[in-house]
């Protein structure tokens, strides 16, 4: 079965999808969805419950929560994309260049990338941050720099195992240059991991956003932000407990899906979990000599 | 003409924090091999036959000894005559990559040697040539290597080494993964093309019989060195031990069964 | 006197939605050699898996394998697991990932005795050390000092024996014991195998697609393809007098290879020229 098939198959990973799918085109289109402006402030309007005006109801100076959320997608989502796309593309070309290159230029590489990873990423976001000062684009540099040495590594092993392939020692004794062995080859053979990793990668910097935000580090007010929302919310926790929910629920929602989705994508391309299912296996045990509906070839 | 002198490679091997020993794989491998020929190298794992083959791949680099072809060291010659020297690998299914087509497969030499241009008209040829010749359906190159078994991947890996009309052929192991019924099956086929295409083969095997149906030459690989070259009818002049204990142990199989003529290929 | 039949086994895998056995049957004489013949794909590794009980959770199956008077496929895991390396025991196909490579050889054994049998330390190393001397090593004693990367292919399938002999299994069932070795292994592997037959008379369940190892070792032959049983009986009727057309095909290619290399071998009119096993040292 196919990659693609398989995917198809897995109705969880296309919710996930179509749901970020969503909440992506959402983020786009937030100043045309969003029913008010997300700081304008309403204090007579303050911590109402939801209603036909206002959806999820309004904070504590009166702002539409629906609408913050939706302007929140642009400061945690977008950032967060930005985030990994640079610690993924980075941790690509660097661990491409350190797998390719010999001697001098692969070490160093290596080297600078052991000394990365023995800081705990955490304490170093932090520190960076303590440097940096606080703001959205502090985070995400901060997060870009604590997090590339972990995908150098991989990207790196990745490809010493693509080239000890045969098909790649082919293309060497054809004397292929390496750049068409790593357009051709390597590049298209580790993207399915890639994509996994972006996924889940994606998850853990929106829950490193929104705790930087929840802690003060992050965006400052008035700007929307999932993290901040929830700090201002836990300020009346045992007033108006529903304060919590919109930007709780949604960075749980978001991040649930990514990790479903990165779950169904390692699962699609690694063919080897595949499992029939109680009603396959029934069928299977009930084929008589002549009906055969698998096939008989088995590969091993 | 390959000429082989004194080929010699060692690999650093680490025995602890200050003692490096030196793993002497190859200490002094000489042999030729002239055009038209099938040497075969015979040797058990860990004589230093893959180290050879990679070596005379280009793959990797001796320490000491020259490899020449026509004259030419060899890696000057590999670079001059792209194509020419081809190679056949004992595992086939990492010899292709496995998001291929077959067709991208067996054509990815021809597009490494010609870039774009006019060539995927008298790429359609001789892929279907080569497709015909080694006995798979033209209908099989929209398939992937797992759809395969390993015979049919195997012909799929000889077909690509000889799209480029390649004059050397190493086989390195080539019929040492697969069944016994389907290596006589793939012998015979790379007997045939050998005549047919002209090619001077070198069989790197650790099995005798297969070698000796095959190949007119024979050199005997043992801890480094080559200890003895045969020619295949000679066998009887075989001089070391190990050379003579290796044909007596060889089991053979007898049967009253009169042959049936040809039959489908696997 | 039957000491194992197989009725009707269908194997199925629920990964890749296959059929892989389909209504094997066949038995095992005691004292005798079976051998199974067949290519890779055929089936034969699932089956006697089965009968060992070892495969993964995504294999099942259904049918009868009797043992010991009753059909062992209805058993809980704790009595598959005192069949298992004691009454059946099995000797893997790739003698370098069938050992622990941290570990030397001799502990390995001790540790096996140990579990298995039972016995105290002290006795499972006279067993270990007498079992390596029984299989004609050279130096018994350095086997059983060294580490499982230190010995040649043929040395560890010869360990593996070993371990089999001392556990005295009802039987021993040999996965292509000789496939990874070149020629003067495999020759050690195939006497080893018959002196086992004749020192123990333990039953021999022998798998491989060469045929010569099978005619040598084995009494009676079964014939596997993509998980059917396509001929069994003697190994004199089924390699003289093929009836199946596969098995014909299997004959007939086996004796192309080994007619050439006969004939290449004669071809310098040489008699002398001993072949097929003889010791080395007549020469």
């Amino acid at each position: 079965m196919s990659f693609f098939k398989r995917l198809q198959q897995d109705k969880l990973g296309i919710t996930c999808l179509l749901f970020l799918g969503v909440v992506s085109l959402a983020g786009i289109f937030a100043p045309l969805i969003a029913p008010h402006d997300p700081t304008l402030l309403q204090v007579d309007m303050k911590l109402a419950m939801p209603s036909a005006e206002y959806p999820l109801g309004t904070d504590h100076l009166g702002r539409c929560l629906f609408s913050r959320v939706l302007f929140g997608i642009r400061t945690t989502f977008f950032y967060a994309l930005l985030a990994m796309g640079v610690t993924i593309f980075s941790g690509v070309a660097f661990g491409i260049l350190a797998g390719y290159s010999n001697g001098r230029v692969r070490e160093v590489i290596l080297r600078f990338c052991d000394a990365m990873l023995s800081f705990p990423s955490e304490v170093m976001i932090l520190a960076i941050i303590g440097i940096l000062g606080p703001g959205i684009m502090n985070i995400v540099i901060a997060n870009i720099l604590s997090k590339w040495a972990w995908y150098t590594r991989m990207i790196y092993s990745s490809v010493q195992q693509y080239r000890s392939k045969n098909y790649v020692k082919f293309a060497q004794v054809h004397q292929a240059s390496p750049i068409y062995i790593m357009r051709k080859h390597i590049v298209p053979g580790i993207s399915g991991e890639v994509t996994t990793h972006s996924t889940l990668e994606m998850g853990w910097v929106i829950l490193s956003i929104s705790s930087l935000s929840f802690l003060g580090l992050g965006v400052q007010p008035p700007a929307p932000e999932w993290g901040m929302m929830l700090n201002e919310a836990k300020n009346v926790l045992f007033t108006h407990p529903w304060q919590m929910i919109p930007a709780g629920i949604t960075i749980l929602l978001v991040i649930v899906a990514l990790n479903f989705l990165g779950d169904s994508l390692q699962q699609a391309m690694n063919s080897k979990s595949y499992m029939a299912s109680p009603k396959q296996q029934r069928k299977l045990f009930r084929l008589g000599e002549g009906r055969k509906m698998v096939s008989d070839h088995t590969d091993r | 003409m390959i000429t082989v002198e004194s080929l010699q490679k060692s690999y650093k091997a680490d025995r602890g924090l200050r003692n490096h020993t030196q793993n002497h794989v190859l200490t002094g491998v000489s042999f030729h091999l002239n055009d038209g020929d099938c040497l075969g190298i015979v040797g058990e794992s860990g004589s230093g036959k893959s180290t050879l083959s990679r070596i005379l791949l280009g793959l990797e680099t001796s320490d000491g000894g020259t490899i020449r072809i026509d004259g030419v060291p060899h890696k000057k010659w590999l670079k001059q005559n792209k194509g020419k020297f081809s190679v056949v690998f004992q595992d086939y299914r990492t010899s292709v990559n496995p998001n291929w087509t077959l067709r991208q497969i067996i054509e990815e030499p021809l597009y490494m040697l010609r870039s774009g241009k006019n060539a995927h008209a008298d790429h359609e040829a001789i892929i279907a040539e080569l497709m015909e010749r080694v006995e798979l359906p033209l209908d099989y190159l929209k398939k992937y290597p797992h759809e395969l078994s390993g015979g049919q991947l195997q012909r799929v890996c000889i077909a690509r080494a000889l799209t480029t009309r390649p004059r050397y052929l190493v086989l390195d192991e080539a019929i040492s993964s697969l069944d016994v019924s389907v290596q006589s099956q793939i012998l015979s086929l790379l007997k045939e093309l050998q005549r047919e295409f002209q090619l001077t083969y070198l069989f790197i095997a650790h099995d005798l019989q297969a070698v000796a149906y095959l190949c007119n030459r024979l050199a005997f690989l043992r801890d480094g060195v080559i200890i003895e070259e045969l020619d295949c009818n000679h066998f009887m002049c075989a001089q070391s031990e190990y050379v003579k204990s290796l044909v007596s142990s060889i089991l053979p199989f007898q049967s009253r069964f009169n042959r049936t003529s040809g039959h489908n290929v696997t | 006197m039957t000491i194992l039949t197989v009725k009707h086994l269908n194997i199925v895998d629920l990964k890749t939605q296959r059929r892989i056995v389909k209504d094997a049957s066949f038995s095992v004489q005691k004292n005798s050699c079976l051998g199974i013949v067949g290519e890779s794909g055929s089936g034969k590794t699932m089956t006697v898996r089965e009968i060992l009980g070892v495969n993964p959770r995504w294999i099942q199956s259904e049918g009868e394998i009797i043992f010991e008077g009753r059909n062992i496929l209805k058993d809980n895991e704790k009595q598959r697991r005192s069949i298992r390396g004691q009454k059946i025991n099995m000797i893997l196909q790739d003698a370098m990932t069938a050992f622990n490579p941290i570990e030397k050889m001799g502990v390995q054994m001790k540790q096996t005795f140990m579990q298995v049998l039972g016995v105290s330390r002290r006795e499972a190393e006279r067993l270990s050390l007498e079992s390596l001397k029984k299989l004609n090593f050279s130096d018994s004693l350095a086997v059983y000092k060294s580490y499982p990367h230190e010995l040649s292919g043929g040395m560890l399938q010869r360990c593996m024996i070993a371990i089999a002999l001392v556990l005295k299994p009802d039987i021993i069932i040999a996965d292509e014991p000789t496939t990874a070795l070149d020629s003067i292994n495999q020759l050690e592997v195939v006497n080893q195998f018959q002196s086992l037959k004749e020192m123990t008379g333990t039953t021999l369940i022998l798998i491989s697609h060469d045929l010569g190892v099978v005619q040598r070792l084995a009494d009676s032959v079964i014939v596997m393809k993509d998980g059917e049983v396509l001929e069994q009986g003697s190994v004199t009727d089924v390699f003289n007098e093929p009836k199946h057309a596969y098995t014909q095909y299997l004959v007939s290619t086996r004796q192309q290879l080994s007619d050439s290399f006969m004939n290449t071998l004669h071809s310098g009119g040489n008699k002398e020229y001993d072949y097929g096993g003889e010791s080395p040292e007549k020469l």
